[in-house]
């Protein structure tokens, strides 16, 4: 039978099998794919067998394969911390270096990227991802940050002249 | 089948906003509202970003420092006896609850005070945060004539208080607490002459909410009405309130001091 050959293979190592959101099949070590806590708690809820392809139908194969790409790399790395909802200012913005050369793709697949680890529930990964936005923000006036990201300026001449005076004494000079 | 762009979801999903703008300094905060009606949105309703802001009080709320009747000064050695000294504060139930000290060590001033007060002068500043060490050391060794409160930080003055900005009623920082968790008393002292006592102008400040800046600025604005000479240091402390400790040992109930400040009630 099948079980006997399927146990001799390190659980982790098991091949199992993702359906992207365009019905591309990719086949992924569980122990990477389970760096996303929805896939692994699919995967229990499932039971151990995991042989049916799991449906991702938020992401799509290009996007899927990034992700795992990093998932790959961090493998090994400890599980999260417990969510720490303390106030605790994060003031570190540094990425370490490998995830600074992975997060060098084009801004929509940044976006992307950050809404699937979002999706998929992989804190490291959408902590990255913010990070490289939140850096790309920092000192550029609303004006520069609407034309980085491509975002419609769609307060009234009045709303948007009441928000400068409220708030030009953050302005640098 | 065709999606919205990724920037598009990207805002549209609030959690993934909201952390994107928890990894930017206050300034930034501050300025990237005026980018679209949705940033602005998430960064008002955020109670995270809200208390990054100074604008919603930290998780335990609003606090006073309490000395309970067996803490007192020795007037000759000027050693602090008995103690503890406690921290009181409201939660957002309207509660009291009473915690040791080293609960308020991660307590700062608004880190938009140097803006603010000295114009752009920040270098000029000098500004500590208060620790838990800081408030130990400052209870065990008072500054001459304020053994009652807890020094929160110094400021010198670079420039005349007639900033441009001190008259502005609508600028956004007025709403922003002093300290996080925001002190419900501030006493602040300016003097002319950092040697003479003579000079020296000791004011203080009540909000059972937690004092602001605007209530700061005003009070340094009326100050300068009636001493129109041109302060060079302020000094801001928070005071130490005296109290009965209520507990089972407390038999006589003696007042060391009546309470200087008004009871912190909550509603």
């Amino acid at each position: 039978m099948a079980a006997a050959s399927t146990s001799a293979v390190d659980p982790a190592k098991k091949m199992i099998m993702l359906t992207t959101s365009d019905n591309i099949d990719i086949k992924v070590e569980r122990e990477v794919a389970e760096r996303s806590i929805l896939i692994k708690n699919l995967l229990e809820d499932l039971g151990s067998e995991g042989d049916e392809p799991i449906p991702i139908p938020n992401v799509n194969e290009a996007v899927m394969k990034k992700v795992l790409e990093w998932c790959e790399q961090h493998r090994k790395d400890p599980p999260a911390t417990q969510d720490d909802d303390s106030d605790s200012r994060k003031k570190s913005t540094d990425i370490d270096e490998w995830d600074q050369k992975f997060m060098q793709v084009d801004q929509e697949m940044l976006f992307e990227i950050i809404l699937a680890a979002n999706y998929l529930d992989i804190k490291a990964l959408l902590d990255v991802g913010c990070k490289t936005v939140a850096n790309m923000i920092k000192g550029k006036s609303p004006d520069e940050i609407r034309k980085t990201f491509n975002i419609q300026n769609d307060f009234t001449p009045e709303e948007e002249d009441q928000i400068r005076r409220e708030n030009e004494w953050a302005e640098d000079r | 089948m065709s999606l919205p762009s990724a920037v598009y979801r990207l805002c549209a999903t609030f959690e993934v906003l909201e952390q994107i703008l928890l990894y930017l300094s206050m300034e930034d905060v501050v300025r990237v509202q005026a980018v679209c009606v949705r940033w602005k949105f998430v960064i008002e309703s955020s109670p995270r970003i809200q208390r990054l802001l100074f604008i919603s009080p930290k998780v335990g709320g609003p606090f006073r420092l309490v000395a309970y009747h067996n803490y007192q000064l020795d007037g000759a050695t000027g050693v602090i006896q008995g103690g503890p000294i406690h921290y009181e504060f409201l939660s957002p139930k309207g509660r009291i609850t009473q915690a040791p000290l080293s609960r308020l060590a991660d307590c700062f001033p608004n880190p938009q005070l140097n803006r603010i007060l000295s114009g752009f002068h920040r270098d000029q500043v000098l500004s500590a945060a208060i620790t838990e060490k800081a408030i130990h050391e400052a209870a065990t060794k008072p500054p001459q004539n304020r053994p009652s409160s807890v020094m929160l930080t110094r400021y010198a003055f670079p420039r005349r208080l007639h900033n441009e900005w001190f008259a502005q009623q609508n600028h956004s920082w007025r709403s922003m607490y002093l300290t996080q968790p925001p002190c419900t008393a501030i006493e602040l002292c300016t003097s002319v002459d950092v040697r003479s006592e003579n000079s020296l102008h000791v004011h203080t400040i009540w909000n059972k909410n937690g004092v602001t800046i605007g209530q700061l600025i005003g009070a340094l604005r009326g100050r300068e009405r009636h001493f129109p000479e041109y302060p060079c240091v302020l000094d801001l402390f928070i005071p130490v309130e005296k109290a009965v400790k209520e507990s089972d040992h407390d038999t006589n109930g003696q007042v060391y001091e009546s309470c200087r400040f008004p009871t912190l009630r909550p509603g």
